[in-house]
């Protein structure tokens, strides 16, 4: 269990947290209610828990999203515990012995057990001892309609006692934003004028952040991301080299360490290993083709929102492009899509990567967003 | 208010907030004997209907799929006009916290504006 400490809250945050909540009706010491960030990512989710009432983080967590049913049959001794359920990394670990299974696509439920049983899961690497009330903030993809955002609810039933669904790319922005520097001159505020990629597995959501809430018109999301990427270049390296035998999880991997965009990296050795033997494969045109087709489809999202931007704003904006997700750990994407800013004639683009901790910034904002909610802005689950 | 804007007449609410509601706290502060007791009487009084409203929100967040449900799609209500847009840091009140934000996402979602 890591320990770790939000960023300190700005004065306003911590006037606001010092404000009795407007509807404080009788509930449950806050000594015993534990909040939760989660980031229930298509291919990989992220959970930060602390308690209610501090800054601490408990728990920071980053888990592939999978649960794997274990076969019949398997002798005893094989699987740990002789579990039933495996979930994340340690269902890969024993893909031969379970069927795996995807809780989400596409960023929503698509197998609502499964999601059921990983949503448990998280819940009890956030709260070990299974005795906390838990609330949970939830981040859901850009624009999920009222269907994807109840099947959420549904999944968390019983697992959660209350649950708040945000946008994705509000809470990357609200994970993004040091607080601490909030106040500070020359620090521009995510949260005040600033528009988020982030590229996940199943979606990459687009997302206008100007001070208020964003609406449904500021917010685009393309069911083209991370796994798109892995089929095209699945579908590419099988007919370059047939019969090559490589799985879709060993090709999500050449992706993951060789992905870049731009012009071609051609010649790109990268060696793999087919029916036992090595073989050395020239994959720079596969690889950039298949990361190129993202480009071609989050660039006029990215013009769209800028475009729908107030004239007032769109100069500061331009300053202020974030790439997050998955997707920002694609080599030149943020030179690619500045470039071409600056090409299509837009004054002085800057494009950056949100760093690091990409793969957290959603689960930190949702955190924040459980500290900061109000008595009566949670949604009660009923078991 | 809360009522008045779920129905997305926000003019209606703005007034309400604006004129009614601080005139009539005014009156309830005039009556009282002390600032202390005028604050301590309008605390309970807000806390109170909070807790009303909350229940209410509660209570709908379950019953709202059960009747949506049961009386289909024909009869689900028309979603109300997009909200306006806004410019960055025209915020009426100043800065917004985090809870702001959830408040402006609840209404969007009532709204159908999500």
């Amino acid at each position: 269990m890591t320990t770790a400490t939000l960023e300190k809250p700005s004065a306003a945050q911590a006037a606001q947290t010092l404000t009795p909540a407007p509807a404080a009706r009788p509930a449950l010491a806050k000594s015993s209610v534990l909040l939760v960030g989660l980031d229930l990512g298509t291919n990989k989710s992220c959970v930060l828990a602390g308690p209610s009432g501090s800054t601490d983080i408990t728990v920071s967590k980053v888990v592939p999203s999978v649960v794997g049913y274990v076969k019949d049959g398997i002798v005893d001794g094989i699987i740990t515990n002789n579990a039933k359920i495996l979930y994340g990394q340690d269902a890969l670990e024993q893909m031969l012995h379970v069927d795996l299974v995807a809780p989400l696509e596409s960023g929503i439920v698509a197998r609502p057990e499964a999601a059921r049983d990983f949503m448990l899961h998280l819940r009890n690497l956030a709260d070990p001892s299974g005795k906390a009330e838990i609330r949970a903030v939830v981040g859901v993809p850009a624009n999920a309609g009222e269907p994807a955002r109840e099947s959420i609810r549904r999944a968390a039933q019983g697992v959660f006692s209350r649950v708040l669904l945000i946008p994705e790319p509000f809470l990357a922005a609200l994970g993004y934003r040091d607080d601490s520097r909030v106040k500070q001159p020359g620090y521009v505020d995510p949260v005040v004028n600033s528009l988020f990629i982030d590229i996940g597995g199943g979606t990459s959501d687009l997302c206008l952040v100007q001070g208020y809430f964003p609406t449904r018109d500021d917010q685009i999301s393309i069911a083209f991301a991370g796994d798109a990427i892995d089929e095209l270049l699945y579908d590419e390296l099988n007919r370059t080299y047939p019969n090559n035998g490589l799985s879709r999880i060993t090709v999500r991997e050449i992706k993951e360490k060789h992905a870049y965009v731009g012009p071609s990296r051609k010649p790109m050795d990268v060696k793999v290993v087919i029916g036992g033997k090595s073989r050395t494969l020239e994959l720079g045109d596969a690889v950039g083709n298949a990361c190129n087709a993202l480009i071609e489809r989050i660039y006029p999202a990215l013009t769209t929102l800028i475009g729908s931007a107030s004239s007032d704003s769109v100069v500061t904006l331009l300053q202020n492009v974030i790439v997050t997700g998955g997707g920002s750990q694609i080599r030149g994407i943020d030179t690619l899509l500045q470039k071409k800013l600056a090409d299509d004639g837009y004054e002085s683009p800057k494009v950056r990567l949100a760093g690091q901790d990409f793969q957290r910034y959603v689960a930190i904002g949702a955190l924040k967003a459980a500290r900061a909610a109000r008595e009566n802005q949670w949604q009660v689950l009923l078991s | 208010m809360s009522l008045l804007r779920a129905e997305g007449r926000l003019a209606d609410a703005l007034r309400l907030s604006r004129g009614d509601y601080p005139e009539a706290v005014g009156r309830a502060r005039a009556s009282m004997p002390s600032e202390y007791e005028a604050d301590a009487m309008l605390k309970a009084v807000e806390e109170a209907e909070a807790a009303r409203l909350a229940d209410a929100e509660a209570l709908c967040g379950y019953l709202a799929p059960v009747l949506i449900r049961r009386l289909g799609s024909a009869a689900a209500p028309a979603p109300l006009p997009a909200a306006p847009r806004r410019v960055p840091g025209a915020q009426p009140g100043g800065e917004k916290g985090i809870a702001d934000f959830i408040d402006d996402m609840l209404e969007q979602q009532r709204g159908g504006g999500s």
